[in-house]
C-alpha cells in the first residue's frame, strides 16, 4: 500500500509536468485580454504548478510517515483492510468493472431493455448470487421498472436498440 | 411583507397534483436510500437530476429536495434499530436510538426521529427564507474582485471537507479545477486541452462526472469494502405514537437543536453529521440528567435529527445566495440547478424570483410530506434495511447509465460517467475524497473569470483585491480556514495523542 501511494504522487507530478507543458502552448489572444500575465495560459498553468507541488507533499508526507509507523493506525482505513483484502472481492471488481465496459459499447445497439437485463443477470452473478428465482427475478423487474418509470412516465431518452421498431 | 407575499405565490405555484406527487416521490425515494447503509442522498440525487430535465424547473428541483429532506431522515431508521447510521449524518443518533431499540422502545425512537427532523427541517426552512434574499440582496452588489475572494473562500472549503487527508483532498481540487478548464475559454474563446478535438470543445459536462464520483465508485468500493451492518432487526416496532403532552418536554430541544443545526448548515464545509455532534453535546451539557445520555434518552435522539435535518435549509443558503457548494450535496444540486437552466447566486433571486420561492414553499412542503409519510410509513421502511446490499450495486448503476445517458442522449457522457467512476474509486480506495473534485470543477471557472475581469478591470494591478475590502476580508478568511485552522486542529490532535 504504501508503495501505491508513492507510485500515485509521482504519477500525480508527472500528470502536473505535462498539463504545465500543454498549457504552455495555450494561444492567448493579448490583445483582448489588457492583463499580459494572467491571460489563458495562466490558470491551468498556475493550477498544474500547484499539482506538481502538492504531489511532492504528497510523496515527503508519505515517507515520514513511513518512518514514523506509530502514526500508522490514521490511515487503518486504507492500509488493513487492503492488504487483508481476499483475491476473490478484486477478482469480483474488476469483472464489474468489465461487465460495465461492456454495457458501455453494447447500451446503444442492443437498446436499453435487452441490455440491460443482460447486465443486471451477469452482474448478480459476479457478486456471488446463485438462487435462480432471484437471480432471474432481480435481472428482469429492475430495467422493466426502469423503463416504465422513466420511458413511459417521464419519457426520459433511452436507447431503444434492437427493440426500436 | 413582501417575502410573505412572494412565498404565498410560491405556495400557488407549488400547491398542485404534479409537484406534491413529484415531491412525495422525492422524499420517498430519499428515505428509501438513506435507511440503506451505503446508499446516500448524495447519490440518488446526482442519478435522479438528469432524469428531472424532462420536468418544469420548479417541480424538478422540489424533487431533488425532497430526496435531500427524506434522504437526512432515512438515515436514522437504520441508526435506530440496527446501530448502523444510514448516513454518516446518523452517527449521533445511534447513541440514544439504539439504546432505545434495545430497551424495546424502537417505535418511540422513530417516531421521535420523524418528529424531530421535520422540526428542524421547519425551522431551518423558515430560517432561509428570512435571510437568503437579504444575503442576496447584499451579494447582488459584488463585482469580479469581490467575486474573486468569495470564489477562494468557496474553494478553500475543500480544506474543511478533507478532514485527515487535506494534502490529497487539496490534489482532487486541483484536479477538479483543471478538469473544468478543458474545452473553450470562457474568456477569449480559444481551446484548452482539446488535443485538436471539436468534441471535447465544450469541454465537460458536470452531471455525469458527479454520477460517477459519487454513485458508480460507490458501487465498485462496497464490492471491496461491503459495509458491515452491526445488528439484525427481527422485533416487531410497536407503541409507535408519542403523546403530545410528553412531546412537549422535548420541544425545546428540538427547536434549540433545529437553530443549531440550520447555523451549522450555512457554514461550507460542515454538514449534517458535524451538526448533530454538536446539538447531541449542547443538549447533554443542558439537560437536567445528563447521565441519561447514551443509554436511550430520547431527548438525545431529539437533538441529534432535529439538528442534521435543520442543515437543508442552513446549507442551501450559500449555495442559493452565493453560488457556493458548501458540501456534497448541495454541489450536485447545483449541478441540477445548472441542467435546468438556472445559475445559483444573487442573480437567481432577481431573474428566476417566482421559481426560487416555489422551491422555498416546495422545501416546507417537503418537510411536512415527511411526516405524513413517515407516519404512515413507519413500520415498513424499517424492513427496506432487510434488501441485501449485493442486489443495491448493479440496481444503482442501471440508474447511472440512465441518468448520465438522459443528459445529452450522447455515449460520451455514459463513457465519461463510467472512466470518473473507475477513477473514482481508487481515489477512495487510496484515500482521495471526491467532494473536493466537484467543488473545483464548480468553483474553478467562477474563480478564474473572477480573477481575470478584475485584473482586466485594474489594468493588471494585483491591489485590487487589497482594495476591495469584501474581497480582503473574504482572502483573510480563506487564511483562516484554510491555514490557521488545520494548524490548530494538527495541535489539538497532537496534545489529544
Amino acid at each position: 500500500m504504501r508503495k501505491g501511494e508513492y507510485i500515485i504522487a509521482t504519477i500525480l507530478g508527472l500528470l502536473g509536468l505535462f498539463i504545465f507543458i500543454h498549457a504552455d502552448q495555450i494561444p492567448t489572444m493579448v490583445a483582448v485580454e489588457k492583463s499580459s500575465v494572467v491571460n489563458s495560459r495562466f490558470f491551468p498553468k498556475l493550477m498544474s504548478v500547484l499539482l506538481v507541488i502538492f504531489s511532492i507533499i504528497l510523496f515527503v508526507q508519505n515517507s515520514l510517515l513511513h518512518k514514523k509507523t506509530k502514526i500508522m493506525p490514521q490511515s487503518n482505513n486504507e492500509g488493513k483492510n487492503s492488504e487483508n483484502k481476499s483475491y476473490t472481492s478484486w477478482m469480483r471488481m474488476s469483472a464489474a468493472v468489465g461487465m460495465c465496459i461492456l454495457f458501455l459499447i453494447f447500451y446503444e445497439s442492443g437498446g436499453f431493455l435487452v441490455t440491460s437485463i443482460l447486465f443486471m443477470f451477469s452482474f448478480l452473478l459476479i457478486v456471488g448470487v446463485r438462487n435462480w428465482i432471484s437471480l432471474i427475478l432481480i435481472s428482469i423487474l429492475p430495467p422493466v421498472i426502469v423503463y416504465f418509470i422513466f420511458k413511459v412516465l417521464l419519457s426520459v431518452p433511452l436507447p431503444e436498440g434492437v427493440l426500436s421498431l | 411583507m413582501e417575502i410573505l407575499s412572494q412565498l404565498l405565490s410560491g405556495f400557488a405555484e407549488i400547491f398542485n397534483v404534479a409537484s406534491i406527487l413529484a415531491i412525495s416521490a422525492g422524499v420517498l425515494a430519499g428515505i428509501t436510500v438513506g435507511a440503506l447503509p451505503g446508499l446516500t442522498a448524495t447519490m440518488t440525487i446526482a442519478i435522479l437530476t438528469p432524469v428531472t430535465f424532462s420536468l418544469a424547473p420548479d417541480i424538478g428541483i422540489a424533487l431533488l429536495l425532497g430526496v435531500f429532506v427524506g434522504g437526512i431522515y432515512g438515515g436514522s431508521i437504520t441508526a435506530i434499530l440496527i446501530n448502523t447510521p444510514g448516513t454518516p449524518a446518523s452517527i449521533a443518533t445511534t447513541f440514544d436510538g439504539y439504546p432505545m431499540t434495545k430497551m424495546g422502545k424502537a417505535g418511540q425512537a422513530l417516531y421521535m426521529a420523524l418528529f424531530s427532523s421535520v422540526g428542524g427541517g421547519l425551522i431551518s426552512g423558515v430560517v432561509l427564507i428570512c435571510i437568503a434574499p437579504q444575503l442576496a440582496k447584499i451579494a447582488l452588489q459584488f463585482g469580479p474582485p469581490e467575486y474573486f475572494g468569495l470564489t477562494v473562500f468557496g474553494i478553500s472549503i475543500i480544506s474543511s471537507v478533507s478532514g485527515q487527508m487535506l494534502i490529497k483532498g487539496l490534489i482532487a481540487g486541483v484536479i477538479g479545477i483543471l478538469l473544468s478548464t478543458v474545452g473553450m475559454d470562457g474568456i477569449t474563446g480559444v481551446p484548452r486541452f482539446t488535443f485538436g478535438s471539436t468534441a471535447m470543445l465544450s469541454g465537460f459536462n458536470l452531471i455525469p462526472i458527479l454520477i460517477g464520483v459519487f454513485a458508480v465508485s460507490e458501487v465498485f468500493y462496497q464490492i471491496i469494502n461491503p459495509v458491515l451492518k452491526k445488528d439484525d432487526f427481527e422485533g416487531k416496532i410497536s407503541g409507535v405514537y408519542i403523546k403530545l403532552k410528553e412531546m412537549k418536554q422535548y420541544l425545546f430541544t428540538i427547536i434549540r437543536s433545529g437553530l443549531i443545526g440550520t447555523f451549522i448548515g450555512v457554514v461550507p464545509g460542515t454538514g449534517g453529521g458535524i451538526a448533530a455532534f454538536v446539538s447531541y453535546a449542547e443538549a447533554k451539557r443542558a439537560s437536567k440528567n445528563p447521565e441519561s445520555y447514551g443509554k436511550g434518552d430520547a431527548d438525545g435522539v431529539a437533538a441529534a435529527e432535529s439538528a442534521n435535518n435543520a442543515t437543508t435549509g442552513g446549507a442551501l443558503v450559500p449555495m442559493l445566495t452565493l453560488g457556493i457548494p458548501g458540501d456534497p450535496v448541495t454541489a450536485v444540486l447545483i449541478g441540477a440547478f445548472m441542467i435546468q437552466g438556472l445559475q445559483p447566486g444573487p442573480l437567481l433571486f432577481q431573474e428566476n424570483a417566482s421559481t426560487v420561492y416555489a422551491l422555498f414553499a416546495g422545501l416546507l412542503l417537503a418537510n411536512i410530506i415527511l411526516f405524513i409519510l413517515g407516519v404512515i410509513g413507519l413500520r415498513y421502511f424499517a424492513k427496506v434495511a432487510n434488501i441485501p446490499q449485493q442486489v443495491l450495486g448493479p440496481i444503482v448503476l442501471l440508474l447511472c447509465f440512465v441518468g448520465s445517458y438522459a443528459v445529452a442522449n450522447s455515449m460520451v457522457d455514459v463513457a465519461a460517467m463510467l472512466v470518473m467512476g473507475i477513477i473514482g474509486f481508487f481515489m477512495k480506495q487510496y484515500g482521495f475524497p471526491g467532494a473536493p473534485l466537484v467543488i473545483g470543477m464548480i468553483l474553478g471557472p467562477m474563480v478564474e473569470k473572477a480573477l481575470r475581469q478584475s485584473l482586466t478591470l485594474s489594468n493588471g494591478e494585483w491591489s485590487i483585491f487589497i482594495y476591495s475590502p469584501i474581497c480582503a476580508a473574504f482572502l483573510a478568511l480563506t487564511i483562516c480556514v484554510s491555514i490557521v485552522l488545520p494548524i490548530y486542529r494538527a495541535r489539538k490532535d497532537a496534545r489529544v495523542l
